[in-house]
């Protein structure tokens, strides 16, 4: 009896500290995962100590889904323009260069093409990899391998392992939000937690079928009761809740209640970061912010600065089989201004020292085509960059053949990219593993290679 | 350090043998053993034998179960197979590694091209390897005379009732075994849970409905004039009532990872999967027999039957083997054809056997007795089945090879069904046809594009491109009057149907009965030897079944699996039973009754109930009844339970208490509904179906990649069961709620908890719209005050009196101004009548919000 009131008496405190049995049991199962764990802060989202030292703290992926063509954005190929209609190795082709001049920026006089002046002016800042390539050259397949590992498994995405390694630093915010993501064509698997705890999962704002510009989180707002009268709501409903906890002692009650928490919290703390009202007009002119892409960018930027840890904003449709002249230059113009803007606001901040960008599709596309104004899909070689966060500024790795076709130098594969983005985090891609049905998963599953060539 | 004297062990080594050989043989072998020595020995020696011999293996090195140092190891290989085929370089692991195609060997470097030359002559020509020396014993997974000793491979036993302290509490066999493993513990049972709390847990357990305020108050009557008699009843007719299949049989369409859409990249609709659904509810509330029930899943098309009806039932069961999410983005028809199969493989393993059976495609089971000739076996079964899933994405060239017909159902089946199967694949040409038209219309159009793009260009041969312009102008004009006719030709036929019969998605044998070949790691290119078709061998029943020539051994596996002696079924099966009434199974891993699985907390308990469950008919609803009679079951919840359980058994391994278990999402959507009083708790008819109501060639998928439809158009007040399962698209309360993946077969829910289910309870405009009704019903009545209302909900929502406390307290969150402050946005201005309504709907929605709803004990 007495024993009982004991542990009642000291679960209730715990419980009306916000730090209860359930936190105190997702910890001991969070330690065997990770050894240090902050204990101030309750909840399976907790922020954890990385492994070792981190370059980043969170990371900004900017996905430009359909593969966007490298030879015309980040690797120049003058031998391919140079030998423009010529007769490919695929004989029903023939050789297309790029149609645009690539220029020189920057102290490190680093090519980008002429279609991103903008984006351009913040070359010193750029990590271009030239080496790139991945297994599968279908969409989704090759989607999905980029944002888990895996085309044939449904495996936790980059963002829920960023999110299981190291917590969220906002208790009030999610920790991974995908704006406009990919919905269809099994889109939803590319920001799945898959096996890891739910709480790891994407929060998902749009969809980039019908992309909007203030894209809202489901179940957010309630337009029948102002903050006050649903603060009295949800009192009684606490109170009600527990009585049952001190009843049963069952810690899910006690996850529910500080669930409802959080979810009060959220509505609140969610529209505050993207409600862009109090940006300046220039701010929003900069980010080309009235658009839906800049407005994306922008509302990167301010989740950055909330703490949210993994935050991906997708561009569609670089998919250009035909009709490459316009849709390059359409994409471009799109994509050029609001990067810029975001890298330049980062930096200013001193937030890109801690912060990763990274920009790129899930492949690249081929030198050579049968029609002159298109390209097909290319996964042997194409271009992905990476900014602030520890990578060192100003230069290209690797590079693809003369003409683009497959990557030869200073290769990088899709898991040596997780490897080294994990790295970055002050993860080891080796010991971030959970285990499941038997067995420990990796997000690089055997693979992956640190880039070390391009650490700071 | 070492290279020294491997290198002057080598001279003398190949000396000796040099000199063995002249002394010996005839040229040829001559010649080759020269080369082995000479070319090929010394490189395995330096660059391979570090992780890769008998030598490593002593040291725990070795890498991928591979020894590479006697020609046994070699021939043998590892984990992924033989390293060589002797005469087929091509399709040599090792000579694939080598050139970095696949693994890359050696990992520190590439060998040099005339290094590889030589391997690959040297397996051309059939690989002479002098090297003698015992298959090295690997730490692989479990041989198969090791798996026949592991638990679960041992037949069930009969175990004795064990003796226990307490001699007044068991009721059942299965109450000994309980009290006994508590009483080890040093636990003692709950005491009897109370009327109120066993009436929820009956309803929610055997219908997945909270009773209604009738059904309450009827057996709160009856219990307490007889209470055993008002149990006895209750279970009864809850057994027998509808609502039994749709809550039962909706764990097995988890199990068969049920889903009326494709998923993945091709998200098409199983128009015809809704017959499966029934067909599974319908068979728990008849109570077949759960052996008869797998024969009917695996083999329905094969098993004589009395009546056409029993004959459409049993081609309705296959829809169990073409359910499976297909990957339609695949071109190649032999991978294709194989990720069926596996998918089929790895169904019928897990839904049946408890095991992965998928993992030994590529490489023998790391951990279970599975070798992969027996995943081949089975492979050739499925193999020689086809698939009736009806056809591939509409119009694409690409998955032509997919198509594949239907089962006409119904009693003009026979009648009608051929000139059915005629008019969809007529439609599936036309609409061919009409998309490679437009396709092959819009590559002159991209070429035109380009083309007027060159011609600005200084340099440009202005006239040549002119020509080549008028041309391509031409041939659009041409091609956009072909594109018209085709598709006025689909339209044509679209609007001109013939009578059809019923469709129902199945399998049937195939014309052609094959085995299997191994594909070595998987690969479709890397066949291996052709293995008889079969089962899995660990599981011997005194000499597997033999699969017949002209049949493609089906119904022998369905034998195989069901058998009596079949050591899995029976546990698997019971196991879940168990684990859906008390929360946790037995085996608290039941889809994985292997090696990596969990040991079982009472293993005598579950024999006796898979010997149990089998000696009576394989009866679900016998197994259920006795399950919630017993003593076990009957406890009070964690409240009620002695002081230290929860200390000593925090996760109630040992059930000394009853711990509440949380609504899943059907059941959650479900008791929403009828405490707002909007369910129609009548089965969905078919016709009524959302699906059902689509002409699927009225819409082109090809083009949109879209779903046809949102979770909102689907939305209907029957019970959740009838809701379509669209991959990737599910109900916004499923896909909250932990609703089972439709990706692949699950046991066992998961139970999040997030912010975003708090969310909906908070703000979701259906949960508030249902708070809505149930408050504008109880306002109806005039003639009741508030205190009436409140105890109606309590009645309704938890089958409870409130105490006087909570009565009071509800009646100041009425009366409390802030209960209900509209929200400055909306416009609406109230008269007191209706704020009187919107604060009821506050209350309404907190009940709806509250654990107790959300949970029952």
């Amino acid at each position: 009896m007495n024993h009982n009131k004991i542990s009642r008496r000291i679960m209730l405190e715990s419980v009306s500290a916000g730090f209860g049995y359930l936190a105190l049991q997702g910890m001991v199962a969070q330690a065997t995962a990770n050894e240090t764990i902050d204990k101030s802060v309750p909840g399976p989202l907790a922020p954890k100590k990385p492994h070792f030292s981190a370059r980043a703290k969170r990371v900004i992926f900017l996905c430009m889904r359909g593969g966007p063509s490298h030879m015309e954005t980040f690797d120049p190929k003058p031998k391919l323009t140079a030998d423009n209609g010529k007769v490919a190795k695929n004989q029903n082709s023939k050789l297309l260069g790029s149609r645009w001049k690539f220029s020189k920026h920057g102290q490190s006089g680093l090519e980008i093409v002429d279609l991103l002046p903008e984006t351009s002016k913040h070359a010193d800042k750029l990590c271009v990899l030239r080496g790139m390539h991945t297994d599968n050259e279908n969409h989704p397949q090759a989607l999905e391998q980029m944002h888990t590992g895996s085309f044939q498994f449904i495996r936790p995405s980059l963002g829920s392992w960023t999110l299981y390694g190291l917590g969220s630093e906002n208790q009030n915010l999610p920790g991974f939000i995908s704006i406009n993501p990919l919905t269809s064509l099994g889109g939803l698997r590319y920001y799945s937690s898959a096996f890891l705890p739910a709480a790891n999962s994407a929060t998902l704002l749009g969809d980039a079928n019908r992309p909007i510009r203030n894209p809202v989180v489901g179940n957010v707002s309630n337009n029948r009761l102002a903050t006050i009268g649903q603060r009295s709501q949800l009192d009684l409903l606490q109170e009600m809740n527990r009585e049952l906890l001190n009843r049963d002692q069952d810690p899910r009650i006690e996850g529910l209640i500080q669930s409802y928490e959080l979810a009060f919290r959220m509505q609140d703390a969610l529209p505050k970061v993207m409600d862009v009202a109090s940006e300046s007009k220039s701010t929003i002119a900069r980010y080309n912010a009235e658009e839906t892409f800049g407005r994306q960018c922008l509302l990167a930027r301010r989740f950055a600065e909330a703490g949210v840890r993994f935050i991906e904003i997708t561009h569609t449709d670089w998919d250009h089989h035909g009709f490459l002249t316009g849709g390059m230059t359409k994409n471009c113009a799109i994509i050029d201004k609001p990067i810029a803007a975001l890298l330049e606001d980062l930096d200013a901040r001193g937030m890109l020292q801690d912060t990763l960008v990274v920009w790129g599709g899930e492949f690249g596309r081929t030198p050579d085509d049968p029609t002159s104004d298109g390209r097909g899909h290319n996964n042997k070689g194409f271009s992905m960059w990476l900014a602030g966060g520890g990578v060192k500024p100003g230069m290209a790795h690797g590079a693809t053949d003369e003409y683009g076709y497959e990557a030869v130098e200073g290769k990088v594969h899709i898991h040596d990219l997780h490897a080294t983005i994990l790295h970055l985090l002050g993860l080891d891609h080796e010991k971030l593993t959970y285990k499941h049905g038997g067995r420990d998963f990796r997000l690089t599953d055997v693979h992956g290679k640190v880039v070390k060539e391009i650490l700071a | 350090m070492f290279t020294i004297p491997i290198s002057v062990a080598l001279r003398l080594m190949i000396g000796f043998i040099i000199s063995f050989c002249i002394s010996n043989a005839v040229f040829a072998s001559d010649a080759r053993s020269d080369f082995f020595e000479k070319k090929i020995r010394p490189v395995l020696v330096m660059h391979c034998y570090e992780c890769h011999s008998a030598k490593s293996a002593s040291k725990g090195k070795l890498k991928g179960g591979l020894a590479l140092d006697t020609r046994k190891g070699l021939l043998q290989g590892g984990e992924n197979g033989p390293a060589i085929i002797p005469g087929k370089p091509n399709d040599s692991m090792l000579i694939k590694s080598i050139k970095y195609s696949g693994l890359e060997m050696p990992p520190d470097g590439k060998l040099s091209p005339l290094v590889i030359a030589d391997f690959e002559k040297w397996v051309a020509d059939g690989a002479y390897d002098p090297r003698e020396g015992e298959i090295l014993k690997t730490k692989q997974g479990l041989s198969i005379e090791e798996g026949k000793k592991f638990w679960s491979f041992m037949p069930p036993r009969g175990n004795e009732i064990p003796k226990v302290r307490l001699n007044d509490w068991a009721s059942d066999p299965v109450d000994f075994f309980i009290l006994a493993k508590m009483e080890s513990q040093k636990l003692t049972p709950s005491p009897k849970v109370n009327a109120n709390t066993l009436l929820r847990r009956l309803y929610y357990d055997l219908t997945g409905l909270p009773p209604t305020e009738s059904e309450s108050a009827s057996f709160l009557q009856a219990f307490s004039v007889n209470p055993e008699q008002a149990k006895s009843e209750l279970v009864d007719s809850l057994l027998s009532s509808h609502h039994f299949g749709e809550k039962w049989g909706r764990h097995w369409l988890d199990v068969a990872r049920y889903a009326d859409s494709n998923g993945r990249d091709r998200n098409i609709y199983n128009y015809h999967a809704w017959r499966y659904r029934d067909y599974v509810i319908d068979s728990f509330n008849r109570d077949v027999p759960f052996d008869q029930f797998i024969r009917e899943q695996i083999a329905g098309d094969l098993l004589p039957t009395k009546s056409p009806l029993e004959r459409d039932r049993n081609l309705i069961a296959t829809g169990f083997l073409s359910l499976g999410s297909k990957a339609f983005e695949e071109s190649k028809p032999e991978v294709f054809r194989m990720d069926v199969i596996d998918e089929q493989i790895e169904l019928v393993g897990r839904s049946v056997l408890g095991l992965s059976v998928g993992c030994a495609r590529c490489h023998n089971h790391k951990f279970d007795p599975i070798p992969t000739s027996d995943y081949y076996a089975l492979a050739g079964i499925f193999r020689s089945t086809q698939p009736l899933y009806g056809y591939s994405p509409k119009g694409i060239k690409a998955t032509a090879f997919a198509h594949t017909e239907l089962q006409a159902v119904g009693p003009d089946a026979e009648k009608l069904g051929p000139a059915g199967l005629a008019y969809f694949a007529k439609l599936q040409e036309l609409t061919l046809a009409q998309n490679v038209s437009r396709s092959d219309r819009y590559r002159v159009v991209r070429r035109l594009s380009a083309a007027k793009i060159d011609i600005k260009k200084p340099d440009a041969d202005k006239s040549r491109l002119e020509a080549e312009i008028t041309k391509m102008e031409t041939e659009i004009k041409d091609w956009d009057v072909k594109v018209k006719a085709n598709e006025t030709a689909l339209q044509k036929a679209i609007d001109n149907p013939p009578p059809m019969p019923g469709w129902a998605m199945a399998v049937r044998d195939r014309e052609k009965i094959e085995d299997c070949k191994i594909h070595v790691r998987g690969e479709t290119t890397n066949l291996g030897d052709t293995v008889s078709r079969g089962t899995l061998q660990v599981v011997s029943l005194a000499g597997n079944p033999m699969m017949p020539k002209n049949q493609s051994g089906r119904r022998e596996l369905a034998d195989w699996l069901v058998d009596r002696r079949n050591p899995l079924t029976a546990r698997v099966y019971v196991n879940r039973v168990w684990q859906q009434l008390f929360g946790r199974g037995l085996v608290s891993t039941p889809d994985d009754f292997g090696v990596n699985g969990a040991r079982a907390s009472h293993p005598e308990l579950l024999d006796h109930l898979a010997l149990r469950f089998m000696e009576q008919g394989w009866s679900t609803k016998k197994l259920v009844r006795a399950l919630v009679f017993c003593s076990t079951y009957l406890q009070g919840g964690p409240d009620e339970s002695p002081l230290n359980a929860k200390s000593i058994d925090p996760d109630n391994i040992y059930l000394s208490y009853m711990r509440p278990r949380r609504l899943q999402a059907e059941s959650l959507r479900d008791a929403i509904m009828q405490v707002a009083g909007s369910l129609d708790r009548a089965p969905l008819q078919p016709e009524k179906a959302f699906l059902a109501k689509y002409n699927p060639y009225r819409e082109d998928e090809y083009r949109t990649f879209q779903p046809l439809f949102t979770p909102e158009q689907v939305e209907h007040m029957h019970r959740s069961v009838y809701l379509p399962v669209v991959r990737g698209v599910l109900p916004e309360v499923f896909q909250l709620f932990d609703f089972a993946s439709p990706d692949r077969p699950t046991s066992q829910r998961e139970e999040s908890i997030v912010p975003a289910q708090s969310l909906y309870f908070m703000n979701n405009p259906w949960v508030i719209a249902q708070a809505g009704l149930l408050s504008a019903h109880l306002s109806s009545d005039e003639k009741i005050d508030d205190a009436a209302r409140v105890r109606t909900i309590y009645r309704r929502a938890y089958s409870r009196e409130p105490s006087p406390r909570e009565l009071s307290r509800a009646l100041d969150y009425l009366n409390q101004p802030e209960s209900l402050v509209p929200d400055p946005k909306s416009k609406k201005s109230l008269d007191e009548k209706q704020l009187r309504i919107e604060r009821l709907t506050s209350f309404c929605q907190i009940v709806f919000a509250s654990a107790e709803f959300r949970y029952f004990r």
